[in-house]
């Protein structure tokens, strides 16, 4: 594992921000650590890399805990920009070629292009979007083994977030393990092949994107008229759960799709289809009030 | 790593030159360009001479045989440089907004917060040489005082006590700054008064139980140390500590306020 975090515990006072966390992701693997405000991402990111002494717990890097030398292979992109707002971007630049040894010049180079950034505007003269983009240019100007990203597309105009999506995966290619945050579902969805998705400090949800999306299938039905009685469905183990809204009908199927829209066919609505969980089913499922979702009014 | 401060640091220093060298200037355009005229004799025998200010001062101590020694001028550019010192001190606290870069570079807490110190270190030498050569040698040359300058034996040990003083002073600001990281500005800018107000009241007529512990005190204000040391023996300082005694315990200060700076930073949380 590149990146092991094991009954990870933190406390500010009397809250616990992250409780006996534990998460595990592959060398060369894109997690995208996803969770509501306050669920324990930011923290554990801190944790992680040492920015905060955690209560208990452990961390590790590459089989190893922390330690000054492993920054020489990790970078880290925070959300909010702790960038010099008074040096230039030429300036953030040649810091992080003094510092690291294997800061490449020419990479940096490519990528203050791909942003069109100016070198010489003071960071204080950039958009907030522009100064994700030069902290971004610094994390990957190193070529890093470990990429943390705290909501790295923040800011960003969809076609830059493109660019950062597309970095990431060609990073994860070239063997790089990226842990990453974002509340854009979308972004996670097309660049993570590992999610964990974090509620009040505790993993509830890890796995593997398309196993957690292959796990379940929505059998969708719109009738002409009211959803006729769906007792047989209700009772049916395969069935999870059933949803109903207005004239839609909609069954969260954990086996035996196929059999279960037969079965819906059966009532005669106007269509019947098999639909794979997005991610933001996954999510929403995951960190809703008791794990269940219930936009439409449950039928159970 | 230490690259911000650097630019920091020539930032500042580049804002004192400035500030040094308008007085430099004022003073060798009246040095040079102020006249005045002297006349001697009666009569059809009256001679009027055009002295400028330098002439006249140089005449003055001519006259009167004096001299400026150069401990002085020391003690005048170590002032500056404490101010210096002070500013600096609380630069490293201000990091704290910057802590994903800065805690993020493959190197030690303790070496990132030495090499930061070290720039400083730099800076509050460079800022007393700035303040020597160019403020207090230039206002010297341009009122033409500079052939008056005398070295004398308190040179080193004056020089001695005005560095270890900026660095006790850079440390004191640094520890306290480190201590209390969320106004770092405003600690450097309190400790003038706070430092120079419990050195004033080690003379004031207080009650005895609250000047012990105001001598106490004073033996960790850097400021408390100040007073002429003299090659001969004979001092003048708040404490009551022998010349390089005084000195000594001064760097030994200055240490140990690092010291502290330095483990404060390594314990820090973001």
């Amino acid at each position: 594992m590149m990146i092991a975090i094991q009954h990870l515990t933190k406390r500010y006072g009397s809250q616990a921000a992250v409780s006996g966390l534990d998460l595990e992701i592959e060398r060369g693997s894109i997690c995208g650590l996803l969770g509501p405000n306050g669920s324990g991402k930011t923290t554990t990111f801190k944790c992680l890399l040492g920015f905060t002494r955690p209560d208990s717990g452990t961390l590790l890097i590459d089989g190893k805990p922390l330690e000054p030398a492993t920054f020489e292979r990790l970078s880290y992109v925070p959300e909010r920009s702790a960038l010099y707002d008074w040096m230039t971007a030429a300036q953030h630049v040649e810091l992080q070629r003094r510092s690291f040894r294997r800061f490449d010049a020419a990479r940096a180079r490519e990528l203050l292009e791909i942003f069109r950034l100016d070198p010489n505007k003071k960071t204080k003269r950039l958009s907030k979007g522009q100064q994700t983009a030069v902290a971004l240019v610094l994390a990957f100007s190193i070529r890093p083994d470990v990429l943390v990203l705290d909501e790295p597309a923040s800011g960003l105009d969809p076609i830059f977030q493109r660019v950062v999506m597309d970095l990431m995966i060609d990073a994860a290619a070239n063997g790089a393990t990226i842990l990453f945050s974002s509340h854009q579902i979308t972004q996670v969805e097309r660049a993570a092949d590992h999610v964990a998705i974090l509620r009040q400090g505790k993993v509830v949800l890890d796995g593997v994107v398309d196993s957690l999306k292959s796990d379940e299938k929505i059998v969708e039905a719109i009738f002409d008229d009211a959803v006729p009685p769906v007792d047989g469905l209700a009772h049916d183990v395969r069935v999870r759960r059933l949803e109903r809204s207005g004239r839609i009908l909609r069954a969260y199927v954990r086996t035996d799709s196929d059999a279960i829209a037969r079965q819906v066919e059966d009532l005669h609505p106007r269509s019947v289809s098999v639909l794979d969980l997005n991610l933001e089913d996954i999510f929403l499922g995951a960190v809703g009030p008791d794990n269940r979702v219930e936009p439409f009014g449950e039928i159970r | 790593m230490s690259y911000p401060e650097l630019l920091r640091v020539q930032r500042l220093l580049l804002v004192f030159t400035i500030i040094v060298a308008i007085p430099v200037v004022v003073t060798v355009c009246v040095g040079f360009f102020s006249h005045g005229t002297v006349s001697t004799g009666a009569g059809a025998h009256t001679l009027i001479t055009s002295y400028s200010l330098r002439d006249s001062i140089a005449e003055q101590f001519t006259r009167e045989r004096k001299s400026v020694p150069f401990f002085a001028l020391e003690s005048i550019a170590g002032l500056a440089a404490l101010v210096i010192a002070s500013i600096l001190g609380g630069f490293l606290a201000n990091e704290r907004s910057h802590t994903p870069l800065a805690w993020t570079k493959p190197v030690s807490r303790e070496r990132f917060a030495l090499a930061y110190m070290g720039v400083d270190a730099a800076g509050i030498v460079a800022s007393f040489l700035i303040a020597l050569v160019l403020g207090v040698f230039g206002i010297m040359w341009g009122l033409g005082m500079i052939r008056f300058t005398t070295v004398d034996p308190d040179v080193w040990t004056t020089l001695l006590l005005v560095g270890g003083g900026a660095f006790a002073y850079y440390g004191l600001v640094r520890a306290a700054s480190q201590a209390f990281p969320e106004r770092p500005s405003a600690i450097a800018g309190a400790s003038w008064p706070i430092l120079l107000g419990l050195a004033a009241m080690h003379a004031a007529p207080i009650p005895t139980a609250l000047h012990d512990i105001i001598v106490a005190l004073n033996f960790l204000n850097p400021l408390a140390y100040f007073g002429r040391v003299e090659s001969n023996g004979s001092d003048t300082g708040l404490l009551p500590l022998a010349g390089p005694l005084r000195i000594a315990c001064l760097w030994l200060l200055a240490v140990v306020y690092g010291a502290v700076a330095v483990v404060l930073y390594r314990r820090a949380e973001a």
